[in-house]
This record gives C-alpha cells, sequence and structure tokens, in this order.
C-alpha cells in the first residue's frame, strides 16, 4: 500500500521490495492485465509482484462477483526491460472460481531474465474471442 | 396393427445398405410366387432379405463352415485350411462397387469388407498364415480386418448416437446385422497385430499398435456403457423388460454363461496378455515407464498371476546380460468357442393375447478344454507356463453382458414380426401365415459369427536365455515335443500353439537389424530354425 | 510513443495488403476439415493425462526447481543434473520422459547444465566408441574417451492416479512427485508436486 503512487518500472522498483497495485488506481493493475474479452464477473483486485533471487514473483488475486462458479483461463506473458517476450507462451491454465470467492493465483517467472510481465485472463462465459482455430476460449472441448 | 408394420419397415428396410449375396433366396421366390400376398408383406419381407445380403450371406452356417477348417488345422494341413477358408469365401461378385445392385448410391461411412471379405474372413485368414510362418501376409490380412474395425471405431467416434441407436432400433435378426467382430476379438486382433509386427521386426509399428490396444479398449468400455443405457432407455419406451431369469426357466443354459471364471472376470473384451506384452516390450527396450502400466493393468485383470506379480513395481530389476536376452514365450492351446442357436419359446403378446413364440438366442458351445502344458524346457531351464487369457471364459463374458440387450432387442423384433404374422393369416389366409412362419424361422437364428481360429486360452513363459539356438521341449497331452528355436533379438517373442493335434512353434526373424538394438551386434542367423509343424505322437 | 505512430501508420498498410490479397490466395491448402490449434490451448477431451496436464505439470516444477538454491548453485558452478525414469504408477500408457525432457530444456534455457541417459546414452557410447575405435577418424580431431562427466543432481519421481467412476460421472485425480536428489549423499534437496483433477460426465 506504500507504493501507492508508483508508476510501474519494475525494473526500478523491484529491487526495493514488493510492488502492489490496486484496482483504485485503475491504470496500474489495467497496464498489465489483458482481458481477452470483457468478464463480467472476474476481476483482478489486488496484484503483487516482487523480484527475488533474481526471479519475478507475482500474486494476483481474482475475485468472483457472482455466486455462481467461474471458469477463468489464465497465463502470464514474461517480458523484458525492452519489452521483448523473454520465454515461451505459457500453456493456458484453467482455474475454478467459486462464488463470491477470491482465488490467489502464484506465479514464479521461468526465467531469470524476466522483469516485466502481462497476465491474460479470460473467462468461459465471455463472449471475445482470443483463438483461432474455432473456438472461442482456450478450452478445446471436442467431446464430453 | 399397421402401425407396429409401418415401425417394422422403418427398422428393417436398409435399401441403401450394400447388397451381398443371397443365397438362399427360394424363400423370397416362394413369397413371390404367392400372388395373394399383400404386397406391403412381400415388401417388408424382401427388405428383410435384402438387408441380410450385407457383409456376406447371413444365412450360412458360419460354424458349419469352420468346423473343417479347425479340423484341418488341427491336422497340420495349413495349406487345405487355406484354401477351403479361400473356397468358403469366394466373392461372386465385388460388393464394394460405389454402388449397390439397383444403382443406388452405396452408404460410405460404413466398412462392411474389403475387397469383397468380411472381417472374419481376415481374422481366421491371418491366424492361419500366423502358423504357418508367414507373419508378413498374416500381418496384411490383419490389418484388413483392422480396417473394418477402425471404420466402426470412426463412426463411432463420430456419431456415437448413431452407432447406438442402431443397436436400440434394429428389427431384424442379430446376425444379419454387419458383423464387426465381438468386443473380445477387436482387442485380440489387435494383440495379435503387435505380435505379428514384432515377429517380423518392426519394432515402431509393434509400439504403435500396442498403444492402440489401450486406445481400443477404452473405446468399447465407453460403447458398452452408452449402449447399456440405450437399450434400458429403449425398452423402458417399449414397455418390455427383460430378465434372464425368465429365459432361463424356459430353458436357456444360463448357467454356463454364471460360472465363477465368468464372473471373476472384468469384462468380456480386456485382455490382460495384450496389457502384459506391453509390458513385457517396453521393458525390454528401456521405456519403464510405458512397461509399468502394462503389468499394472495387466494385473488388474489376473490378480492372481505370479507371473505378473513379479513385475509389478520391479520392472527393470532383472535384465538380460550381453549376449543375453529377455524372451517371451506365448503359449495358445485350443480353438475358440462357437456361438451356437439355441430356440426359446416365449411369450409375446399378440393383439391383446399372449402367444408363446419360438425365439432364439446365442449359446457358448465350447471347443473341450484343451491341454495346457504347465511348464516349458527351454535351454535347460524350466520356465512355469501361466494362462493370462481365456477365450472361452471372455466369450461367456461377452455374452453374459450383452444378453439382456439381446432378450431385449428379440422380444421387440419378435413384437413386430407377431404382427405381421397375424396380419398375414388375417388378410392372406392360412397359407400366406404358414409362409410368413417359416420366414419368421429362417430369419430369426442367433449370431454364429466368430473368430474360431483363436486359441481356447493363451499361456505365457519368459526367460533370460542365451542368444544362439536354444533347445525348446515342452508336454502336449500326448507326448513330449522337442525342437530348437533361434534367439537373436532383443525383443524375442516365440509363438506356441498347441491344437490337441499337430503343434505349431513359431520363430521371429533373426536379421542384420538385430545389431541396431544395441548391446554386441549379433550373428545374422546361420539357418531357419529346424521346427515345423509335425503330429505329436 | 513512438510505436504506436509506428503501428498507425502499419494497419493501414496491412488491411490495404490483406485486402488485396483476400479471395485469390491463402498459404493455407485443404478443405478446412484439418486445422491447426493453439498447441498452448486448455485440452479437455478427454480426462487421460494430456498436453495441458504434461505443460502444467512441467511449469510448475521448473518454476519450482529454479527457486532452489541448489540448482542456482548449480547454474553458477556448472554442476550437472541428469534425470532418472519417472515412475509411472497410472494405469495410463503415457510416457514420463515428455515432462521430464521439458523440465531438463527449460532449465537448460536458465542455463543449468545435464546429462543425457537411458536410451540416448547408447547412442553417446556408440559414437565416443565409433571416433576412437574404429580406426576410420583422424587421431588429433576425435574425441577422447574418458571424459564424459557424471551428474551431481538426479530428478527421480512418479506419477500416480486415483480414478473415481459411478453412473453419471467419472473423476480422476493425478498426483506427480518429483525430487531432486544429490547423488553422492543421496540427500533429497528439494521436491514438489503438482495436483491435478478432472472429472467428466458419463
Amino acid at each position: 500500500m506504500k507504493q501507492r503512487a508508483l508508476t510501474f518500472l519494475l525494473s526500478a522498483t523491484l529491487l526495493g521490495g514488493a510492488a502492489s497495485l490496486q484496482a483504485a488506481e485503475g491504470g496500474s493493475i489495467a497496464s498489465k492485465v489483458e482481458e481477452l474479452g470483457k468478464m463480467t464477473y472476474l476481476k483482478v483486485s489486488d496484484m503483487r509482484a516482487v523480484k527475488r533471487d533474481g526471479l519475478l514473483r507475482i500474486q494476483v488475486t481474482i475475485s468472483n462477483s457472482s455466486s455462481d462458479n467461474q471458469q477463468l483461463f489464465y497465463r502470464f506473458r514474461w517480458l523484458d526491460d525492452d519489452g521483448f517476450t523473454v520465454w515461451e507462451e505459457e500453456p493456458w491454465k484453467p482455474e475454478v472460481v467459486y462464488g463470491l470467492q477470491k482465488k490467489m493465483i502464484n506465479a514464479v517467472s521461468p526465467s531469470f531474465k524476466a522483469t516485466d510481465f502481462r497476465l491474460e485472463l479470460q473467462a468461459a462465459k465471455n463472449d471475445g474471442a482470443p483463438l483461432s482455430g474455432g473456438s472461442d476460449h482456450p478450452a478445446k472441448n471436442l467431446n464430453q | 396393427m399397421t402401425g407396429v408394420l409401418r415401425n417394422c419397415g422403418s427398422g428393417a428396410f436398409h435399401m441403401d445398405k450394400p447388397l451381398g449375396l443371397i443365397h438362399d433366396s427360394h424363400i423370397f421366390d416362394r413369397l413371390k410366387r404367392n400372388m395373394r400376398f399383400p404386397n406391403s408383406l412381400i415388401l417388408a419381407l424382401s427388405g428383410t432379405l435384402l438387408l441380410a445380403g450385407c457383409a456376406g450371406n447371413p444365412f450360412r452356417s458360419y460354424d458349419a463352415e469352420m468346423k473343417e477348417t479347425v479340423n484341418q488345422v488341427r491336422q497340420g494341413k495349413l495349406d487345405q485350411a487355406v484354401a477351403l477358408l479361400e473356397k468358403n469365401n469366394k466373392t461372386l461378385f465385388s460388393t464394394d462397387g460405389s454402388q449397390t445392385k439397383d444403382g443406388k448410391p452405396k452408404e460410405q461411412s460404413v466398412l462392411d469388407s474389403v475387397n469383397g471379405k468380411d472381417i472374419l474372413y481376415y481374422f481366421e485368414k491371418g491366424e492361419l498364415l500366423c502358423l504357418k510362418k508367414d507373419y508378413t501376409q498374416s500381418r496384411d490380412s490383419w490389418l484388413m480386418a483392422d480396417e473394418i474395425v477402425r471404420t466402426w471405431e470412426d463412426e463411432y467416434r463420430a456419431n456415437p448416437t448413431k452407432v447406438i441407436g442402431d443397436i436400440g432400433s434394429f428389427l431384424v435378426s442379430d446376425r444379419v446385422r454387419r458383423y464387426d467382430g465381438q468386443d473380445y476379438e477387436k482387442v485380440f486382433l489387435s494383440a495379435k497385430l503387435t505380435l505379428d509386427h514384432i515377429l517380423t521386426g518392426d519394432f515402431d509399428l509393434a509400439r504403435i499398435e500396442m498403444k492402440k490396444t489401450y486406445e481400443r479398449e477404452k473405446l468399447i468400455e465407453s460403447f458398452r456403457e452408452k449402449e447399456y443405457d440405450k437399450v434400458k432407455e429403449e425398452q423402458e419406451k417399449q414397455g418390455v423388460t427383460t430378465n434372464t431369469d425368465d429365459l432361463a426357466a424356459k430353458g436357456y443354459p444360463l448357467a454356463e454363461l454364471d460360472t465363477p471364471e465368468v464372473r471373476h472376470l472384468k469384462n468380456g473384451f480386456q485382455n490382460a496378455f495384450a496389457h502384459y506384452l506391453a509390458g513385457y516390450f517396453f521393458e525390454v527396450t528401456g521405456e519403464y515407464s510405458l512397461a509399468e502400466p502394462g503389468y499394472r493393468n495387466a494385473l488388474a485383470l489376473q490378480p492372481n498371476s505370479q507371473l505378473i506379480k513379479e513385475k509389478v513395481d520391479k520392472v527393470g530389476r532383472n535384465r538380460a546380460g550381453p549376449n543375453e536376452t529377455d524372451v517371451l514365450f506365448v503359449v495358445e492351446t485350443g480353438f475358440a468357442p462357437a456361438w451356437k442357436s439355441v430356440t426359446v419359446p416365449l411369450p409375446i403378446p399378440v393383439s391383446g393375447r399372449w402367444v408363446a413364440t419360438p425365439l432364439s438366442f446365442p449359446v457358448i458351445k465350447s471347443e473341450g478344454k484343451s491341454f495346457m502344458p504347465a511348464s516349458l524346457k527351454a535351454g535347460g531351464k524350466d520356465l512355469r507356463v501361466e494362462t493370462l487369457v481365456n477365450v472361452d471364459t471372455m466369450a461367456r463374458r461377452l455374452l453374459k453382458d450383452q444378453l439382456p440387450g439381446i432378450i431385449g432387442r428379440t422380444v421387440v423384433r419378435a413384437v413386430a414380426k407377431s404382427a405381421v404374422q397375424y396380419q398375414a393369416q388375417k388378410q392372406g389366409g392360412a397359407v400366406a401365415g404358414l409362409i410368413a412362419a417359416v420366414a419368421t424361422v429362417a430369419t430369426e437364428q442367433a449370431d454364429e459369427r466368430a473368430w474360431r481360429t483363436l486359441p481356447e486360452r493363451l499361456a505365457v513363459a519368459r526367460a533370460i536365455l542365451p542368444r544362439g539356438t536354444v533347445p525348446l521341449e515342452f508336454e502336449t497331452g500326448a507326448g513330449v515335443y522337442k525342437t530348437e528355436v533361434t534367439i537373436g533379438n532383443r525383443v524375442t517373442i516365440i509363438p506356441i500353439r498347441l491344437t490337441g493335434g499337430a503343434v505349431y512353434v513359431g520363430q521371429p526373424h533373426v536379421e542384420a537389424w538385430a545389431s541396431m538394438f544395441t548391446d554386441e551386434p549379433v550373428k545374422p542367423a546361420k539357418r531357419k530354425s529346424k521346427s515345423k509343424s509335425r503330429q505329436a505322437q | 510513443m513512438t510505436k504506436i505512430t509506428s503501428t498507425r501508420l502499419l494497419l493501414p498498410a496491412l488491411l490495404a495488403l490483406s485486402l488485396g490479397a483476400c479471395q485469390t490466395t491463402s498459404p493455407a491448402i485443404g478443405d478446412g476439415s484439418v486445422a491447426y490449434g493453439d498447441s498452448k490451448a486448455v485440452e479437455t477431451v478427454t480426462t487421460d493425462l494430456g498436453s495441458t496436464d504434461i505443460q502444467m505439470i512441467a511449469e510448475k516444477m521448473t518454476q519450482s526447481l529454479l527457486q532452489t538454491p541448489e540448482i542456482q548453485t548449480a547454474i553458477k558452478k556448472r554442476h550437472l543434473l541428469m534425470a532418472s525414469p519417472v515412475k509411472n504408477k497410472t494405469s495410463e500408457y503415457f510416457d514420463t520422459r515428455m515432462i521430464t525432457d521439458t523440465i531438463l530444456t527449460q532449465l537448460q534455457k536458465n542455463g543449468v547444465k545435464y546429462v543425457i541417459e537411458g536410451e540416448d546414452m547408447q547412442n553417446q557410447v556408440d559414437e565416443l566408441s565409433r571416433q576412437n575405435q574404429s580406426g576410420l577418424y583422424k587421431k588429433s580431431k576425435s574425441v577422447k574417451m574418458g571424459n564424459m562427466q557424471g551428474a551431481k543432481y538426479r530428478l527421480d519421481g512418479s506419477i500416480s492416479s486415483i480414478i473415481k467412476k459411478n453412473s453419471s460421472m467419472k473423476d480422476v485425480y493425478y498426483k506427480m512427485n518429483l525430487r531432486l536428489i544429490e547423488i553422492e549423499s543421496g540427500i533429497v534437496e528439494w521436491s514438489d508436486e503438482k495436483e491435478i483433477r478432472k472429472s467428466a460426465k458419463r
């Protein structure tokens, strides 16, 4: 909470300690999150990032404002100072967020080169079309 | 009444089905000659007959045909057996054309046959050729059979409700339905193909085939689960209850299907040998993470097997040293049971009255318990022989599991048929009624088709043996059989078949490529094995 | 800012290009019945172990391993790592090397050196002996025998499953366990688990 007014210059601030981004600031969380389609019920309510042992550690809180369970898909994209990706595309990870739950997602960068990141989010009930190949969300529901 | 008739028509009229042979068309002719016969009925019956034409002739007695072939195999006359098989399956005209006889485009989604021959022909031919040690030809024949099974699988994957729907709504006898192999035959086919691939030295293909065996088992499992639900639903719709006890009360030999061994099996299709084979193969090739599930699955199917228990959780402990090979002996004995039909009179409602109607149901007719040696002697070592698969029991289990469905289908069909008979009697008088009754009996025969040259039982023995020519001897039930086999590859399987007469010992190809499999390069076999099929004294 | 202007410029250009190209040519051949999909998409075709499971297990293990001091030291001091075959305790025919290979590859991208084992080892030995014993190679230019290095750490583990089924659903629970063992002492320096639950309606 201390670093409220911080503009997200990870490479500089991360050495100092945890960087907390509040939803209220709008801009800072939004700059890290890419929602594939508008998410109606799920929201990133908190996001922290710190660099420890040369690795970027992220903790994200996802809040579900609906009383129904929501299926979420997410993945991180790892970037360097210049905005280049330093790691291959991550697999999409499925996550169930229970009704009204605040779900913590933890991640550690898979590479020492990562200094920045983006979080890609997609909820199954979105109407966005993030992926080519016919499927409108990352789940390939072919049978069953 | 007419409602039932129409229903019968929609079920039996598969005019777009490919046309095959109609040998026993005399019933049809007689029906046609009787001009007093109501047209709708002729149409209905001819529809049944025409449908009957697909995939070979349904009225041929498969069991009678195969009896002679099996006898010839027993006598060691493989060439005659193959010739007889060819003669029995001669095609008069190919059923593989893109059009049916009436010039209608043939339904392409389902494969009845390859080159005009049905799946059973390829099953049996593959087996005969394998016994002849012609592994390449045998493999090719089984690949043809596999193509038919694969189209069935693809069809099921693409549209499960349709394939299952066919089962529920068929109004003709089971034996005129397309035969795509009993469940255990489909799995066995895959296991046998794996064996052929190993025997010819195509280890990559063997590896693929083994994974396919497992997938096939899973597919059949899901198919049977869905089918069970469908049959239940269909019976509720028709208001038919099926109780196997009712059938037993009318003289059906249900006790034969309800033995402890049958109940002991998990189901009628999973093959412990196929999994053990995967365990063996992947252990020898050093892929332990694939060998482990092989042994584990085999143990789940044969929980008392010492041979399997020795391997579970101990994969890779006991490895062959340099110039040694972990050899798997596959001992097959006897022949798979025949499927026969018995006629059981069941009461069927006809216009409000219950009429005892003769209906036929399949039974398993064992070929007699074959002799299985308790041990083998190879390279001076005594090896315990352990039975992993009993085809006879598997067939019984399969039939036991399917019997409620078969009863349901037969009864639903009989209700419709009674209606036909009643209608004929009413409109056409006594003669037509009689003829319709003849047709009913003629079409009412349970399905007798089955892969008959499959063994009754399959057992394995295993040992680490030195490479080179090794003496092999075992009891045959009629004296001791002695021979030699050449062991040269890292993966070596020696197939042995006891038929209650002739004994067949196979020999895998030992070629220069043996050196491909690391260790020391192996000298190519100087001579082919001396072991020939010959009569045991 | 410069970025934005450049995209602004690029976009109409791209549009123009794609419009011009549309309908006439496409780099794809075929009737559209076969398509390439996203290799990272979440696969839920069956409850069997699938691509997503492998990717998630490997990712979690790599992330966890990278944080251990032993691995960070290994990177600095060029200590070697190897992977023993991971035990497959499930009933599925699943090659566990698919997981360990991915983990090793991802670690390697971060500077961890590893040595091969198992089947690959045989090829290595074959090549070494060929260069040295076949008499076909120039002595001065061929590799020397006796210089292969042993690993300091090895990865070991197992994957197991519990399957529950009833008339309406099937539930499968997978657990992958991985350990980092110092070969000389046998001490487990690190271990972690990844759990996956999959259920399907029948």
